[in-house]
């Protein structure tokens, strides 16, 4: 008889499943057929007889990522560098997006949301040119007027490893902070404001107010954002860490990632399988991370969690 | 949130006005340095206030401007078809996930989030879309690859609804008699307005900064080309035209603004997005009243 | 505020939906889509349109040719010069006709991924310059193999090269014809330029090594104490002409004296680019190189163009023509001078860089191989292909040279990528332009015949079976390479580390592979 009610269950919810259509094939379409080239990673293409009859070639596609003995130095920045942004990232936009519902003065209001979302809508060949503007050696920004009044040698920015990860971070941030600001923005207008009546009747501060009603209604979207992200760790913006040190090779040890690697080590090689297989190894690490990451939440809290 | 906490509030304006002016001085540095000639970039750099100004780059703009209203014809066309669309799409994918007791839910979750992950590649989609869907020098190609419904959006709007519209609303209405599509449409989409409003602003920037769905899939109806494809080819001109004026008018090559193009350009690319900003903002508030009244 | 939104939003779709129906009912209602601002296009398609079936009676295949556009959209008169090429192609007998493919330069290599995968929408004839090496091309099974077609269908292309055998054999993959080289100068010495206002005085004969183009440049240095005359960038500004580096870009085993001997050797431990280095030094030490160099990413032209530096190491193909020309259309703003450096030499990889090929998705590959024989031996094919049409592009002057009509100044605003170019089939045949010697073409071919051909002339590498060890070398190279070119780092210091990360990196494997192709290749040409 179980079977017949789990019937019932699913016809009972037919105009839900009729909403699913147009956007699941769109999905087939956009994302599941094209997986086939998934199998790419295994092949040595030859466009002549097609994809799919290519000769087959195990793995040798994948082991020139781990050929370099500073194979190890691109792993660590891709990773390293994705933890930090994702929790200067998530921390900033939060913090920003609290800021803003505190702020009353609704023409201030308008104008900053309008004006942090600028460095999002810039192209990364543009943002290239600001950040070479400040850092530009012997007319920049930062060696010009700043270092030199205080009587500081100017720095050759674009020679010095040991300052990139801060530049990265703060480039990253400027650039992403007002995307995700807005995201959580979104969020918390939408939190109902009798919550927060009640919590001022029973003598909540502005602290205990963020900690007890503003983050628990935030919770959901926190977690989902960290999940989300953690699916990418191992990828990382092409633009950011190639355009914006100008491909400079005395900062590899800082700036080198997984993508900017396969993107200069194939530049001579014209090889499709070899990119796939980047692609495809750099996936199935995220998978795996996100459904460990999604196990450990749905333990805690099942509500939250992704899947 | 209630706070009389004067201190606090300080600190809030000091913190958001910090923020602007880290945002507004790079964006002035570019529009100083699209009003500074080349030569004076070459020789010394860029700076707030230009030592020279020119209107140069503006000038030729002018010049090329005709393409420019087509272009951004073709571009409020693009989005606005994608945005609608897409809108429409990611509700009806998002609010049914948001239902707990939907049998499936947490495949077809999965199903969608899959796709975040795992991608054919750029080669086997645009096979899909020339051999199968013949989608090439149509404007389709314009707006479907790539962006008709992003799946981030979908998770995003499933969790909105999950932690802002409490079962009880929902369950109230099919208690009244509504079917699902009046709930969705009358209970639901009200409530969702500040995160509609956010989404529709993404993908409104996703399609108006997209130039990629050009490069791929347009080869001779180049007339279908948004404002980022015709800037892109503009650009890529700059090259051709410095040779030119350098032969016609019988000035410096360093007299003709490449780098002041590219940055009057970008002037150009991002205003009309500050323009409609104020627009999607409104459904913002918008939600936030409403929400309150039904709350 | 809102309803204007929604009209806006409106508008949108009504136009948005018309222009999809226009686009899917064919075109002579896609050139109404395009009312308004584009006028003239429409007209020109509508054009296009009426013309087109007149010259469709003999039911003839229409093979696609890829086409480099430099500002991103074809040149204006693209489709009347397609019309020109395609009457002559059907009355001199190819039996097909050709349809330009626009590919825009900056997206070169995307596009022509997608185009090379084997659609409808693919290539039949491939010209290859800027896009992949013929190695890559073979290995993709993206082109053809032409050595039958050639003996059927392109018998006077083989009657072409007679002279020249070898110089065909560098479109050779293992020993299979995979690309026919142009015809076109075939080799191209080191050189530098500078201004002739900045050079006065300064004598700049007999420069056969670094060392002695070092004198010259301190003495430039000297007159013009506050100016640069190497420039210093992320774009490399020496490509060591005098070796022969096998077509590999990044040097990895290269033959240092390859008129005399055949052994493979890392040319990054070599004494030229030590010595190259040595150079560097001085050049650094006394400014000659411009400085904040890894934040210039002008290509070495672009830096002499906009005064960057004041002078510029390259390679050219011919000395005389190349400073005639430049002064003739004052291409730099002022008058140049300059001198070669070292010696000619007649290389694969010079030669291989401009190749056509018929593409494996080619369903009329005879066809294809009848419209390139025209196109590499027909003066009268040749020439529209290269400067256009009579009277529209390009027009003759009393000298019997090319000169721009109709008002236009360049080859952009002829409306055709008009004048000589390497990468066309067989510029030889088409007459010189008026901004060029009148004995361009007989200086080249001179130069063709003095060049010193390679020992390994005609050989091609595959770097498959060491691809790893390659994709390892590349990453170091693109780390260590232009940081020592221009003096950013000690070099005393770096080098060292520099040569250890290439052994960690495979180098000698690399080599070891590149010596053993060789080795056959030799044995098999006995």
């Amino acid at each position: 008889m179980k079977k017949k009610t789990t019937l019932k269950r699913v016809l009972r919810f037919w105009p839900l499943y009729l909403m699913l259509i147009p956007g699941t094939i769109y999905l087939i379409i956009n994302n599941y057929i094209p997986l086939f080239g998934l199998v790419i990673a295994f092949k040595k293409v030859d466009y002549s007889v097609g994809i799919l009859k290519s000769p087959w070639a195990g793995f040798s596609n994948f082991t020139y990522l781990f050929a370099t003995k500073d194979a190890w130095i691109m792993f660590r920045n891709t990773i390293g560098y994705n933890i930090v942004f994702i929790i200067l990232g998530n921390l900033l936009g939060l913090v920003t997006a609290i800021a803003m519902d505190t702020i009353k003065n609704k023409f201030f209001k308008n104008f900053s949301q309008v004006v942090i979302l600028i460095p999002y809508l810039l192209s990364i060949i543009i943002v290239t040119y600001v950040v070479y503007a400040f850092l530009n050696p012997s007319n920049g920004f930062i060696n010009n007027s700043i270092l030199k009044p205080l009587g500081a040698k100017g720095v050759n920015w674009y020679n010095v490893p040991k300052p990139w990860p801060v530049i990265l971070t703060i480039v990253h941030l400027w650039m992403s902070f007002g995307y995700s600001s807005i995201l959580y923005y979104s969020t918390l207008i939408g939190i109902d404001k009798t919550y927060y009546e009640a919590a001022v009747v029973d003598g909540a501060g502005t602290w205990r107010q963020i900690t007890h009603v503003t983050l628990p209604c935030m919770k959901g979207t926190i977690i989902i954002l960290m999940i989300l992200a953690i699916g990418r760790i191992c990828y990382s913006d092409f633009g950011l860490f190639y355009q914006i040190p100008m491909h400079s090779g005395l900062l590899y040890s800082t700036t080198q990632t997984i993508d900017t690697f396969v993107f200069r080590a194939l530049l001579e090689q014209n090889n499709i399988g070899r990119s796939s297989a980047a692609g495809l190894f750099q996936s199935v690490l995220g998978f795996i991370l996100v459904v460990t990451a999604n196990t450990v939440v749905s333990k805690l809290d099942k509500e939250s969690a992704l899947f | 949130m209630i706070t009389k906490n004067k201190a606090f509030i300080v600190v809030q304006y000091i913190f958001v006005a910090f923020l602007v002016i880290c945002c507004i001085i790079p964006f002035w540095l570019l529009i100083a340095s699209s009003f500074t000639p080349e030569s004076v970039l070459l020789e010394s750099g860029y700076s707030l206030i230009p030592k020279k100004i020119t209107f140069q780059t503006y000038e030729y703009l002018w010049a090329v401007s005709a393409g420019v209203g087509r272009a951004y014809l073709m571009s409020i066309i693009i989005a606005g078809i994608g945005v609608t669309s897409s809108l429409i799409m990611t509700t009806f994918y998002a609010y049914p996930l948001s239902r707990k007791d939907l049998p499936g839910r947490n495949a077809i979750s999965f199903f969608l989030f899959f796709t975040m992950l795992f991608n054919g590649g750029l080669v086997p989609t645009y096979m899909v879309y020339t051999r199968l869907l013949h989608i090439k020098d149509t404007l389709w190609a314009m707006i479907v690859p790539g962006m008709l419904m992003n799946a981030f959006h979908v998770i995003m709007m499933r969790t909105y609804i999950t932690s802002n519209i409490s079962d009880e609303i929902i369950e109230a209405g099919r208690i009244d008699g509504a079917s699902e599509m009046t709930c969705l449409l009358r209970i639901v989409i009200p409530l969702c307005k500040p995160i509609m409003g956010t989404l529709a602003l993404m993908t409104f920037i996703a399609y108006w900064n997209n130039w990629t769905n050009g490069v791929y899939y347009i080869q001779k109806r180049t007339d279908l080309f948004g404002i980022q494809n015709y800037m892109k080819v503009v650009l890529d001109s700059i090259t051709v035209l410095q040779q030119q004026v350098a032969k016609g008018i019988n000035v410096d090559a360093s007299q003709i603004p490449s780098v002041g193009i590219r940055m009057a350009l970008a002037v150009v690319g991002v205003l009309p997005v500050l323009v409609v900003y104020p627009f999607f903002q409104k459904s913002f508030v918008k939600g936030v009243t409403l929400g309150s009244v039904k709350g | 505020m809102k309803k204007l939104l929604a009209l806006v939003l409106a508008l949108a779709m009504v136009f948005a939906l018309a222009a999809c129906n226009k686009a899917d009912s064919g075109s002579t209602t896609e050139a109404a889509a395009t009312e308004g601002a584009g006028e003239t296009k429409a007209d020109t398609e509508t054009k296009a349109d009426t013309q087109a079936p007149a010259a469709d009676d003999g039911n003839y295949p229409t093979l696609r040719l890829n086409m480099t556009s430099f500002t991103g959209e074809p040149p204006a008169h693209a489709q009347e010069v397609q019309d020109a090429l395609n009457a002559k192609l059907i009355e001199k007998g190819a039996g097909a006709k050709i349809e330009f493919v626009w590919v825009g330069f900056a997206d070169m290599r995307t596009q022509l991924n997608l185009l090379l995968t084997g659609g409808d929408d693919s290539l039949d004839i491939l010209n290859s310059f800027w896009y992949a090496p013929i190695g890559e091309l073979v290995a993709n099974g993206q082109v053809a193999p032409l050595d039958d077609l050639l003996k059927s269908d392109g018998q006077d292309i083989l009657k072409l090269y007679e002279p020249y055998q070898v110089v065909l054999d560098c479109g050779k993959v293992n020993g299979v014809m995979y690309g026919i080289p142009t015809f076109t100068a075939w080799s191209s010495p080191n050189i530098f330029l500078c201004y002739e206002a900045e050079a006065e005085g300064i004598e700049m004969k007999n420069v056969d090594t670094v060392d002695q183009m070092t004198e010259v440049l301190i003495k430039l240095k000297e007159k013009n104490p506050d100016k640069y005359f190497v420039p210093g960038a992320t774009e490399p500004y020496w490509v060591p002409k005098g070796i022969d580096y096998l077509g590999d870009t990044n040097y990895c085993g290269v033959l240092m004296d390859c008129t005399k001997d055949t052994t493979v050797t890392n040319y990054y431990e070599s004494e030229y680019f030590v010595n190259f280095l040595d150079n560097v030094k001085i050049w650094k030490e006394k400014e000659i190189i411009s400085p904040d160099s890894m934040s210039n990413n002008n290509p070495t032209l672009m830096s002499f163009q906009n005064k960057i530096t004041y002078g510029t190491t390259g390679y050219g193909y011919n000395m005389t023509n190349t400073i005639y020309e430049a002064n003739m259309s004052q291409q730099y703003g002022a008058n140049i001078t300059g001198f070669e450096v070292g010696d000619r030499l007649l290389t694969t990889g010079n030669i291989n860089t401009y190749l056509f090929h018929v593409t494996s998705f080619c369903k009329e590959k005879e066809a294809a191989m009848r419209v390139l024989n025209l196109l590499y031996t027909d003066a009268e094919i040749a020439t529209i292909y290269t400067d256009g049409v009579l009277g529209v592009t390009y027009g003759i002057n009393d000298e019997g040279q090319c000169c721009y009509v109709n008002g236009a100044t360049d080859a952009n605003s002829a409306g055709w990528s008009v004048g000589y170019a390497y990468a066309n089939p067989n510029d030889f045949l088409t007459p010189t332009w008026d901004y060029q010697r009148k004995d361009a073409y007989e200086l080249m071919q001179q130069d063709n015949a003095n060049a010193i051909p390679s020992l390994a002339l005609g050989f091609t590498c595959d770097l498959t079976p060491v691809a790893d060890q390659a994709a390892a070398c590349t990453n170091v190279i693109a780390q260590y390479y232009n940081p020592l070119m221009n003096g950013e780092v000690d070099i005393d210091e770096v080098l060292p580390q520099f040569q250890q990360a290439l052994h960690d990196a495979g180098i000698d494997a690399i080599i070891a592979e590149k010596q053993k192709q060789l080795d056959e290749w030799l044995a098999a040409k006995k």
